[in-house]
């Protein structure tokens, strides 16, 4: 029998999530202070209005329900994940859709939702004469959404239900036993990235290419902030074609694979211990490799691409681009479009796969990948092997782990909820009269949290596709688990007793 | 010298037709189909932005000829579409008193861009842009009159953060969203 959540339950829910929600007025300070800084007033007023509105969210929350009357289980912190992916982008809309630079609303909850999901898919319109302080919140929605919200929340915020709230966002690797310890060691190697970064990206800037040193640091702070969190928005409409730096590109790709590092590697070399015998290290690197070969033997074979400079610079770049999950692009939309056979192949794959887990890129995962290429490959074995041999289940991944029927189960049913999700965009487009190659390859894009487009993505796309990748980058970003337990909620409320 | 001459016209007989006249090429028929471009002399027209990358003896800038360069959107009352540019690489002798690239409240200077298309060149690792071989100022860069910010949002921003801040200082533990 289904029991229908209490009034407190819905309380506590909605008083969690509106403290949430009141850190982004936090967030909304940096581009706040930019605007002002640079005159822009518009902008300026519908920052403050955005603040405005989320301190009133989370006063009146609190209003609600008392602070020491509040219940927090592992059901409701899974459901105020899944709430909080969908009302924070909803908030974040603000500034974006009063800056009008977007044809419809849901156009500018679109690129809310791409950002906070770092997936870069972006329907905004002459980007290139927009408010740098508009701009820069795009970005900042990248940088929050990659980090995680909630996990920003729980930087200030722990208690009984950090755990829900922390695994809810599809983290699983806790570094420290404290959640609230480890939501702080992400942000610090995130702060620490982020001093390195802006600061070589600004200096290549300003001496590499000429930009002013003020111009410089805008694009290396929204760059950053791209691909770092492997987000792939850009300032510009050209993307990374903008820069046309071999060294420039050479800083991203670092940035990139930074950003598709799991924090618990980024723990371990913070810590001086190697990742070399980590089972999801040798698989992304071995992904990446056949990924990339795949590409390079597409692009050569179809012609579109035949000096070994260009291979590299553009095969490798792209499919580092997809696998790491951050979208930047070289070549324009048209180019990445003609991309066919095994070049679309090894990009689509390498989108689909993803980058590490409690990392900040989309996709299946390494771990996924690597857990079930060792259980099939058990399998095997056991047949092989005289009966009564014993095979040892067992895989490395910050220690020895134990390869349980559980673990295996769990790892098949999310990879093929994976692929069911990466299908059900594609239907969809398939349904509006797109090709099977181009509504495969958005849907991955958008599912996986990877950003490269292929054209569908733009403002004059069907309105129920838009919905369709809204939800693909909400259920791709939080791992299904948080979903199943918001629509279980749902479901109970409605139909319990 | 004949056999120049041939393969001069040769040349010039493989050029579409559109690039051999004086009339310019829409840079998205140069991105939809670049093949027909590729290594012809092309012009094209429009607003340069973003910067100048100047990097030595050569320039680099996207060009953009979308429909914002006749009328930006913060004069328009709706985004009319999304922008189309491409690079465009020329002598820095070339630059001129052009004034600021396009960006927010600017309207970057208009250019009439003449060159040599070079879709995924090979010597710079597969780029596509316009190597220059004229470039005219049309029209100098120039700020774009706005209508005064309203304070509405930004009256509504501070009384909604003030009335919030006051509840929430009405409680025991203030601030109760830093603390969990």
């Amino acid at each position: 029998m289904l029991l229908r959540p209490a009034l407190d339950d819905h309380r506590s829910i909605a008083n969690d999530l509106g403290r949430i929600i009141g850190v982004l007025a936090i967030a909304a300070l940096a581009p706040l202070a930019w605007a002002i800084g640079k005159g822009e007033w518009a902008s300026a007023g519908t920052f403050v209005l955005l603040i405005g509105l989320t301190v009133a969210t989370a006063a009146f929350a609190d209003r609600i329900v008392p602070v020491r009357k509040r219940t927090v289980n592992w059901s409701h912190g899974m459901v105020v994940a899944a709430l909080t992916w969908l009302v924070v982008p909803a908030y974040s809309t603000v500034p974006l859709w009063m800056s009008g630079y977007y044809g419809r609303w849901i156009d500018s909850y679109f690129d809310a939702m791409s950002g906070l999901t770092t997936t870069g898919l972006s329907l905004v319109q002459d980007v290139d004469h927009m408010p740098e302080s508009v701009n820069l919140w795009r970005h900042m929605l990248q940088f929050l959404g990659g980090q995680g919200i909630v996990l920003a929340a729980l930087m200030f915020l722990a208690g009984s239900g950090a755990l829900s709230l922390f695994e809810g966002e599809g983290r699983e690797h806790r570094m420290f036993p404290n959640v609230r310890t480890t939501a702080r060691f992400i942000w610090m190697v995130s702060a620490a990235h982020a001093l390195i970064g802006i600061t070589i990206l600004t200096v290549d800037g300003a001496a590499g290419q000429g930009f002013g040193v003020e111009r410089a640091f805008f694009h290396a702070i929204t760059v950053f902030m791209a691909a770092f969190d492997t987000g792939g928005f850009s300032p510009m409409s050209t993307s990374i074609a903008y820069y046309d730096s071999v060294v420039f590109e050479a800083i991203v790709g670092v940035l990139m694979i930074a950003g598709a590092m799991s924090f618990g590697l980024h723990h371990a070399i913070w810590h001086r211990r190697t990742g070399g015998g980590n089972i999801e290290v040798r698989t992304i690197l071995t992904t990446l490799g056949i990924t990339v070969g795949v590409t390079v033997v597409g692009l050569v074979s179809t012609g579109f691409l035949k000096d070994p400079y260009s291979l590299v610079r553009i095969g490798l770049f792209h499919v580092l681009s997809a696998h790491s999950g951050t979208g930047f692009a070289t070549i324009s939309t048209h180019d990445l479009a003609s991309w066919s056979g095994l070049a679309f192949a090894g990009v689509a794959i390498a989108m689909a796969l993803g980058g590490m887990s409690s990392s900040t890129a989309g996709g299946v995962k390494a771990l996924r990948v690597a857990v079930a290429v060792r259980a099939m490959a058990d399998t095997v074995r056991e047949a092989l092997l005289p009966d009564g041999a014993v095979v040892g289940r067992t895989y490395r991944h910050h220690g020895t782990r134990r390869l349980t029927p559980m673990l295996t189960r769990s790892v098949f049913a999310i990879s093929l909820l994976y692929v069911a999700l990466y299908l059900s965009g594609a239907f969809v487009a398939l349904a509006y009269g797109y090709d099977l190659q181009p509504a495969l390859f958005e849907s991955i894009s958008a599912s996986a949290a990877v950003g490269l487009s292929v054209g569908i993505t733009n403002p004059t796309m069907p309105v129920l596709l838009e919905i369709v990748y809204i939800l693909q980058m909400w259920i791709g970003r939080l791992e299904f688990i948080a979903i199943a337990a918001l629509i279980g909620f749902t479901i109970s409320t409605a139909f319990g007793k | 010298m004949r056999l120049v001459a041939l393969l001069t016209l040769i040349g010039l007989l493989s050029v579409p037709a559109a690039a051999l006249a004086d009339e310019t090429v829409p840079v998205s028929s140069l991105l939809a189909n670049p093949g027909a471009f590729d290594q012809t002399v092309v012009t094209v027209r429009g607003e340069i932005v973003g910067d100048y990358g100047r990097r030595g003896d050569i320039v680099w800038v996207q060009v953009n000829d979308d429909p914002y360069v006749d009328l930006p959107l913060v004069q328009r009352t709706h985004p009319v579409g999304t922008n189309t540019g491409i690079a465009v690489r020329y002598p820095v002798a070339m630059q001129g008193d052009f004034g600021r690239p396009g960006v927010y409240r600017i309207r970057g200077p208009i250019v009439q861009v003449t060159g040599i298309f070079r879709h995924l060149d090979p010597e710079t690792g597969g780029i596509t842009y316009i190597q220059a071989t004229d470039l005219t100022l049309l029209s100098a860069s120039e700020r774009v009159p706005i209508p005064a910010a309203s304070p509405v949002p930004a009256l509504v921003g501070a009384v909604l953060t003030l009335g919030g801040l006051y509840a929430m200082s009405r409680r025991r533990d203030m601030f109760p969203f830093v603390r969990w």
